[in-house]
């Protein structure tokens, strides 16, 4: 029963993540940046419901970015892979009990997921400032995503508690 | 205890736990590995791979598309009645001054017919197009690329110019069997060679990162005397190898000259509005064709 429970709060967090970040929120004029949803559904399943369902779930959201986006095949899944999976390894490592180290950690998440999309995807194709790449991409994202981060960790975090599917139960401590 | 209870014990102690996520992950990165080479070493026009993919993907992509549409529905739907009314207004008097305008040129329009024949010029060539719908985007804020729902069961191909009611989109850079990806001018690195409405004088606009979500490019390359001031409205230029000639890019702006006094630069606002694409129309009309049909 938790085991079905944990999948489908994993499952339906990530649908209303995918639909928000890819259909809806890009179609709202004049909001500075989309915000990293599929990150944050990553972090947060790997280090709630550890390594195994943080990588199920990195493999998913990078998959769907590639399918659906206009890329190359296994660039966004290889890099969600090794995040949901790194989070996993983490949250067994580390007892977590504020807030503040969840934010490093959101931090830590989108500073490699930015070096990455940094280095593979704009210096080698020798269009590359990094200044510019961190004023316009970087904080605006930055900025919605730990908004969203707040909101979308706090309910999931907040129904892990509800029916008990936490798998490590330093990370739950941190909203009691 | 043997040698082998104790490589038992340390298994089922440390490694067994770890196998099956350890192993996934190597599993999936090999995997994408993999299929990033491939990729990468054959970046033709058409990998059948992805075209197969493809049939798959893109109705998936529409029903997405559709779940968007009908939870937040852009712009009509938001604007108020009062706004309506004022566009209408606005609408009407505009219309006014085409008709008018239009009763000249069709004048001029006949009057450059008869110059033609007597000329015994060939006749112009029209471009024959093919309108798609936008499905799908990255969702992320780096990339001005889009998918469109036609491929080259349509007739598309790679370097076909897109446009929209106002003016140049893109290029299309990849095509599947049903599904085609346009890179917009105003992603980063982007560059467009543009004129002046008269045809007399070139420049490049580029797209750039800095200038993201803004519909604005960077103008380059003007002569100094150009009067980029005067008559702002810039086109794609003859002599792009890919773009065709004369179709609308924007209008430039703060143009200041250069350090080195023989040339100036300066921001273009683009006619189209990258944010709300949603239907566009792909020329079939390639320049490189109509180049060799020329002659």
């Amino acid at each position: 029963m938790i085991r079905l429970k944990r999948f489908l709060v994993t499952a339906l967090s990530l649908t209303f993540c995918y639909i928000m970040q890819m259909v809806v929120l890009p179609r709202i004029p004049y909001l500075i940046a989309v915000p990293n949803l599929l990150l944050i559904e990553v972090l947060s399943v790997g280090f709630l419901f550890g390594k195994a369902y943080g990588l199920a779930v990195g493999v998913v959201c990078g998959f769907l970015m590639d399918i659906l986006g206009t890329g190359t095949w296994g660039f966004y899944t290889l890099i969600f892979a090794w995040l949901g999976y790194g989070n996993g390894v983490l949250s067994e490592k580390m007892e977590l009990e504020l807030l503040y180290v969840l934010f490093l950690l959101l931090i830590l998440n989108e500073g490699l997921y930015h070096v990455y999309v940094f280095v593979f995807a704009f210096l080698l194709r020798r269009s590359f400032s990094l200044p510019v790449y961190i004023r316009q991409v970087v904080l605006p994202e930055f900025l919605l995503t730990a908004v969203c981060f707040i909101v979308i960790y706090g309910i999931l975090i907040y129904l892990s508690r509800r029916w008990d599917l936490k798998v490590n139960k330093g990370a739950v401590k941190v909203v009691s | 205890m043997s040698f082998f209870d104790a490589v038992k014990s340390f298994y089922e102690e440390h490694i067994k736990s770890r196998l099956t996520s350890r192993v996934a992950l190597l599993f999936v990165t090999g995997l994408c590995l993999a299929a990033l080479f491939i990729q990468y070493f054959r970046r033709s026009d058409a990998v059948p791979f992805t075209e197969v993919v493809g049939t798959v993907i893109v109705p998936f992509q529409r029903g997405v598309n559709q779940v968007g549409s009908f939870l937040f529905n852009t712009e009509q739907e938001r604007r108020t009645l009062q706004e309506a009314n004022r566009r209408i207004r606005e609408l009407e008097e505009e219309l006014a001054a085409l008709k008018n305008e239009n009763e000249v040129l069709q004048g001029l329009g006949s009057e450059n017919e008869e110059l033609r024949k007597l000329l015994d010029a060939k006749e112009r060539l029209t471009y024959t197009s093919v309108e798609a719908e936008v499905i799908g985007n990255d969702g992320v804020n780096y990339f001005e690329r889009f998918t469109i729902n036609k491929g080259t069961l349509d007739g598309i191909r790679v370097n076909m110019n897109v446009v929209n009611q106002d003016g140049l989109v893109g290029l299309v850079t990849e095509t599947g069997l049903n599904y085609a990806v346009v890179t917009a001018i105003v992603e980063n690195g982007v560059n467009v060679s543009a004129m002046t409405r008269n045809g007399h004088e070139n420049c490049i606009v580029s797209g750039s990162l800095a200038e993201s979500g803004r519909n604005r490019l960077v103008l380059k390359n003007a002569l100094l005397d150009v009067d980029l001031e005067g008559d702002n409205t810039l086109v794609t230029s003859n002599i792009s190898d890919k773009y065709l000639p004369g179709i609308l890019i924007g209008y430039a702006y703060d143009v200041k000259p250069n350090a080195d006094l023989l040339t100036q630069s300066g921001m273009v606002n683009t006619a189209v509005d990258f944010t709300r694409l949603k239907h566009v129309l792909v020329i079939t009309t390639m320049k490189e064709k109509r180049m060799e049909e020329e002659g």
